[in-house]
């Protein structure tokens, strides 16, 4: 029997790093929270150098290419969730407001300017991987 | 994809982490490519078929869907 399923050191990498990122942002939440916002910030950066340190230190990828698969697949559905609920939402809320039905609240209008970046980023992403693929 | 890497891995009587560190992956995408749950990419399988100087249709063929 051969030892595949023994964790190689490149687990323990792995799991370093999201543990790192993980118990950073959990004190940065817990610390706001509790009224140390810039503590918390610092736990924060804390954990993000500790993350970035330990997948740069590392003799084996951190990450690979079948992450990357994994991640582009999961930005893909988010794009694609993100992108079919605004095009149902805003056009709703703008012919609903129009028509007097309902009033914007101010959080409204900022979820608009976020998702309205969110694909202007996007779009400017998509032209430029076209580009360096000609 | 069907995939023989896992006999020719342990023909040689490689781990899994040790293949992976061989060819640049991780432990868990040479699992996944052995199990069938990740195709790899052409430069992967390039350098599976070097590693194990065979070809690459040595180490991966399309499945057989029962109608050629």
């Amino acid at each position: 029997m051969t030892d595949t399923a023994l964790p190689s050191p490149t687990v323990s990498t792995r799991s370093l790093y999201a543990a790192s990122w993980a118990v950073g942002s959990a004190l940065y939440a817990a610390l706001i929270v509790a009224g140390y916002p810039l503590v918390g910030v610092g736990a924060f950066v804390a954990g993000a150098v500790v993350a970035v340190a330990l997948g740069h230190e590392s003799d084996q990828p951190t990450f690979d290419e079948r992450d990357r698969a994994v991640f582009d697949e999961a930005g893909r559905h988010t794009m694609a969730a993100v992108g079919m609920a605004s095009a149902v939402v805003f056009p709703t809320m703008v012919a609903a407001r129009a028509l007097g039905y309902v009033t914007w609240p101010e959080w409204f209008y900022y979820a608009g300017y976020f998702v309205a970046g969110l694909f202007a980023v996007w779009g400017v992403f998509v032209l430029l991987a076209r580009s360096h693929r000609r | 994809m069907e995939s023989n890497l896992r006999e020719y891995r342990e023909r040689e009587g490689l781990s899994q982490g040790a293949l992976g560190e061989a060819v640049g992956v991780t432990r868990q995408t040479i699992n996944a490519v052995e199990r069938g749950r990740y195709d790899p990419s052409l430069e992967l399988a390039l350098k599976l078929a070097a590693h194990f100087d065979c070809a690459v249709e040595d180490l991966f063929q399309l499945e057989d869907d029962g109608e050629g």
